[in-house]
Order: C-alpha cells, then structure tokens, then sequence
C-alpha cells in the first residue's frame, strides 16, 4: 500500500487485531448491506441519506455509494428546491466532502463527488470560494494531481460562465493564475505542478490575445487598479505580466532570466530543465523571433550553463553536472541546426 | 538488508502470498477493499500466470466469481452489487480472456458489453467511467483495450479517442489524465498504449517523450512517476511497459531497477510492496513482477506491454 510502513504483528497483537476487526467487520456489512438493500429497492430520502454519509465515512473508495448518494440528491433532495435551499444542500455537500478530503486528499470519489455537485448548476456555485479553498490544499500538498486538476476544472467553470465577447474577464482570470503559478514557483522552484501549469497558461494567453485590442484591456486593468485605491500590488503585476504578452521577446527574456536564476538556485532540480528545454526547443516560441534573435538567446543560454557547470564541478571534485551536460548538448544541436539554414 | 548479490525474487512466497489473499475475510481491510476486488483478482492472477504457476489458483472460482460481477446492461462491476465500471469491465475480460473462457459470453452478451462501453464515450472521443461521469484518458484505455479484446474496435471509436488524446499531450511530450493535466507515467502509460492499439503512435512526440520517461529513473534505480517525487514499483510498469511500446526500454538501468523491486518485497510472508519496507498489496506485487517481466528476468512469462496480458495471448494482435 502506498507509503504504509511494513509491520510484522506478534502473535498476540494479531489476535488482538483480528479481535477488534471481528466488531468493526459486523458494523460495515451490516450497514452495507442496509445501504445496498436500500439502493436495489430505489428507496431515495433522507434516511437513505444520512446511511449513505455514515458508510462513505467509514470507506470513502466506495464508488457505488457515491452513486447512489448521487441518485439520491438527485431524486429527492435536490428536487423541487428554491434557489436559497439549493445553495444551502450544495454548501452542505461540499463541507462533507471536505471534511473527508482532510483525511483522504488522493481520494478520486471525493474530488469526482464534489466537481458534480459543484456542476450541477455552474451558475449558483461559488467559484472565488473554491479557488481559494483549492489554494489552501494545494499549500498543504504543492503536488497534489487532484487539487491542480481541481483547480483547471475552477477556472474553466469560470471561463465557461463568462461572455465570449468578454475578452477582458477571460484574460484576467488567466492572468491571475499565471501569478498564482509564479508565487508557486518562488515558494519551491522544485514544483513541476506550477511549471506544467505555466505552460500551458502561457500559451493560451497568446491565443486569446492573438487579435485582441491591447490598448483597451490595459485600460481596463488601469481602472481596476483605481478602483481598488490605487494600492493594490498585486493588480500591478497582472499588468506587468500582461505587458509581456504584447511583445513574445520580452516574454522569452524574461522567462530565460527566470530560468538562469532557477538553475543558479538548485542546479539539480529536474523540473527546471524540463520547463528550459521546451522554452528553447519549442516551435511555439521560435517561431515568433527572427534567426538572429533565436540564435542570441541560445547563445546565452548555454554561456549560463555552461558556467554553472564550471561551478558545479568545484563543488562536486571535478563531476559535472548531468543536466548541464545533456542542456549543453541539446543547445549546441540547436545552434548548429540554426545557423546552418541560415 | 542482505547484499545486493545476494537478493533474489521470492517466487513461492509470492506465489503463496497471492493464493492467500481470498483468506482474509477476517480482517477489516479485505471487506473495505470489495470496490477493487474485480481488479484484484485480475492483478492476482496476472501474478501467478507470470509467475508460471497459474493452477495455483481456482480458476473455476474465479470464472463464477467473474460472472456474478456481471449486469444486465453488459458492464461489470468489481463485486456482486457493485455498480459497473469500465476498470472492472476490463479486469473482467482480461480475466476471461487469459483463462481462455470469452467464449462464455453469448454474442448478445458481448453486444451488450459493447454497448455498455461505446454508451460512454463522449462527443469529444473521451470516456466516463461509469453512468456519473469522471472523465479520464485511463478510461480511454479501459474502453479501447476492452474493445480490442471484443474484437468489436470501430474505427469511429478510434478516430475520436486519438483526437481526445491528442489534446492531453503535453509541453514535456507526456499526457495527463484530461486536457491541461500534467504529465503522469500511469497516464502517459494508458495513452501511448491506446495509441499503440489504434495505430496511432505517429501523433507522439517520441524524442521529447522518450526523454521524459528515462528521466524517471532515480539513483536508487528505482522509478518515479512524475519529476521530484518518490520512486514506486509500479512504475517499473507504468514507464517500463511505455518505453517498450516506443522500443526505448533500453535507456532504463535494469540491473538497478531489479534490484529496487527485489528489495521492496517481503520475503516472510511474499508479495512486492510500492518501496523497500513498506507494507505489500497484491497491485504492487503483480507490477513488479510485470517490470521484471518486461526486462525478461528470473524466467517470468513474458508480458505484452500494451495489453497487459502474456504475450502468447495476444500474437494476433501485432500481424499487421
């Protein structure tokens, strides 16, 4: 089992096991079988319910359950409400499944349970309560699969509730994520998560804003910034970052100036090597700058790696550095393609 | 720990350790884990076959057991009453498939089983798992694998799981589990497999994924799943089975990685658990025993690393 410590029980604790097991196996299937019986014959209120809360306490894994907790909101609870009692049932069934996240955050059934009921009706949830709520997971466990997967299920709810003339708002919500990414990263820059994250934020901020009228959505990022009296850093960085977006080589140095920086700060962290390769080999980036241009920043490039080899192997009796051999490799290989079509 | 000269697979204990799995039922945990006892015995079985000991366990049992798991609407669930699933749905025919017993489903049943799984793809080529709903490229693979082993795979169903595919590819040439998620061995795994059974290898990024992958082994040889995180042995599958597809599995240090199963294993009482001392499962135990298959040591029944089945059942599959 993952990461459970391997016990050998003595004779008598594994009686003294077994023993306890014998009350607490009489319990489950009692219950099991209740709710199971219960479950064939369709029976859907509110005792049904409570039994189905009881058993997934008990094991949360327990998919059909989950199910049948479905059916039964479905059928009876969530029938026929006012808008305030639907709030009040989706509030209670997201305290329950949080509740059991504390416990198990790797949990699929949990996390599926709660982007139904979150998706039951995408217009009266509330989504700046589930980003923050996700964000506070994600500062306890800063790789969880399930709370960054979580997390892109939020912002594509939010997206999907807004106008798709709507430029602004679609570009806003991206730009704060992308500053979420970054302050994850400066946090640990060892955090593949944020890096997977970054790439795929940055490219779908190009596309949105491929034929977007960047003089009016400045604007309206400086009006925003008014209105929260004009002390609000955080809405400085969004244009900062926004900025970028208008001219990729600007984008490109800075993001060459972060990664050097992250390489000087842990030269063996594999994520940040990953993340360079695809910024130097990716047609997605390249293919926006001129010959010169790609040939300069690669250049840099591997002058910087380059010299943190030399440094690494101070350190290390002469060894280099795997990762600045294979990076060194792979620029040299750029450059030679680059410059021989030139 | 004994010298690494001296470490070697326990091949009874691991067989005894599968053969009592079915005894437990006085213990709390056997009936907290029914929602995987489908999967399980696929996994237990997959361990003895491999194992070449696959009398070892009660096959009649097994078939019976397999065909209470079954619905009226053609899916399987893991347990009798249990809801049908496509993971169970294809333990289920993996097992039959391996005990040499499809033929005990009726074409209407096989049609129905047909019908469960094509019932649940989505417009955009994805898969639910089950009538609520959680998209995930390991249900693609569930569904495509199940559907090749049916010999009912339609190109349509292809067509759109390639293009939903497609669009879990990542910048580091990995997929996640849906578009946007990170890359993941266990999903870069069921992706490049559902590919190989499609045909469609061509729409991978093979150099930069081919990278990815051999960058998962660590300096204890064993592998991780994602960068920065811990080694486990199932991903001497997950990895192992996606380098083979792409004829890379050379880039990985077998000795090394033979070494980390060896030692995650439990040499009292059997079974492999996910590192060196901690506690085994039968999950675990089958994936080592698929690595160390798939690196064809200890004279284990060599495994197909699409299918996930002994290769002497699924020669048919790679004529053309």
């Amino acid at each position: 089992m993952h990461g459970i410590k391997r016990t050998h029980l003595s004779k008598d604790a594994k009686l003294r096991k077994l023993e306890k097991d014998k009350v607490k196996i009489k319990t489950y299937r009692s219950l099991q079988d209740d709710v199971l019986d219960l479950k064939d014959s369709l029976v859907f209120d509110q005792m049904a319910l409570d039994k189905t809360t009881k058993l997934l306490d008990l094991n949360p894994e327990f998919y059909t359950i989950w199910n049948y907790r479905r059916d039964i909101l479905i059928n009876y609870v969530l029938k026929d409400k006012s808008l305030e009692d639907l709030k009040k049932i989706i509030s209670d069934e997201l305290l329950f499944t949080m509740t059991q996240l504390k416990k198990f955050p790797k949990c699929y059934c949990i996390w599926n349970h709660r982007v139904w009921m979150l998706s039951y009706d995408k217009k009266i949830s509330n989504w700046d309560i589930e980003l923050m709520t996700v964000s506070k997971m994600l500062d306890l466990d800063s790789r969880n699969f399930h709370g960054w997967h979580y997390r892109r299920f939020i912002i594509s709810s939010m997206e999907s509730l807004i106008d798709k003339d709507d430029l602004y708002s679609l570009v806003l919500i991206n730009l704060k994520e992308l500053s979420y990414t970054s302050k994850m990263i400066n946090r640990n820059i060892s955090n593949y998560s944020a890096w997977h994250n970054r790439s795929k934020l940055v490219v779908k901020l190009f596309e949105q804003l491929l034929n977007a009228d960047y003089t009016n959505i400045l604007q309206r990022l400086e009006q925003e910034k008014i209105q929260n009296n004009n002390n609000n850093n955080i809405i400085d960085e969004y244009i900062n970052n926004f900025k970028l977006f208008e001219n990729l080589k600007n984008f490109i140095n800075l993001e060459i100036d972060l990664l050097i920086n992250a390489i000087f700060t842990d030269a063996e962290d594999s994520s940040v090597w990953v993340y360079m390769r695809w910024v130097l080999s990716s047609k997605f980036f390249y293919d926006k700058l001129s010959k010169d241009e790609y040939l300069q920043n690669l250049n840099k490039m591997l002058e910087k790696v380059e010299e943190l080899n030399e440094l690494e192997k101070d350190d290390n009796n002469g060894q280099n550095n795997p990762w600045c051999i294979k990076t060194t490799t792979l620029i040299k290989e750029l450059i030679r393609k680059n410059s021989n079509t030139l | 720990m004994a010298a690494e000269e001296e470490l070697k697979l326990a091949k009874e204990k691991h067989v005894g350790y599968v053969v009592e799995l079915d005894n437990k039922r006085d213990q709390y945990e056997y009936w907290l884990t029914e929602h995987l006892r489908l999967n399980g015995t696929y996994w237990g079985l997959m361990s003895v076959v491999l194992l070449k000991t696959p009398d070892a366990l009660d096959k009649e049992g097994i078939i019976r057991f397999v065909m209470e798991c079954k619905h009226n609407d053609g899916g399987f669930g893991p347990f009798p009453r249990h809801d049908a699933h496509l993971h169970s749905t294809l333990s289920a025919i993996q097992i039959l498939k391996i005990l040499n017993s499809l033929d005990l489903l009726t074409t209407d049943e096989i049609n129905k089983t047909v019908n469960f799984i094509t019932s649940l793809q989505l417009p955009d080529g994805s898969f639910h798992g089950d009538r609520f709903g959680e998209v995930d490229t390991r249900f693609v693979y569930t569904a495509i694998n199940c559907l090749k082993l049916l010999d009912k795979l339609s190109i349509k169903v292809i067509d759109k799981a390639v293009e939903f595919i497609s669009k879990c590819q990542n910048f580091d040439g990995g997929f996640g589990n849906c578009p946007g998620g990170e890359s993941h061995a266990a999903m870069i795994f069921v992706c490049v497999a559902t590919l190989a059974i499609c045909n469609r290898l061509d729409i991978i990024d093979k150099p930069t994924l081919v990278q990815w992958l051999s960058e998962r082994q660590v300096t204890n040889g064993g592998l991780n799943g994602r960068p920065e995180k811990l080694p486990d042995v199932c991903y001497s599958w997950w990895v192992l089975s996606s380098l083979s597809i792409l004829n890379e599995a050379q880039l990985i240090d077998f000795e090394k990685l033979k070494n980390f199963i060896y030692k995650a294993q439990d040499t009292i009482n059997g079974g492999i658990a996910d590192r060196e001392g901690n506690e085994v499962d039968v999950f675990h135990t089958y994936f080592g025993l698929a690595g160390l298959s798939l690196m064809g040591f200890d004279n284990l029944l060599p495994i197909d690393p699409i299918y996930a089945l002994p290769t002497h059942l699924t020669t048919q599959y790679h004529q053309n």
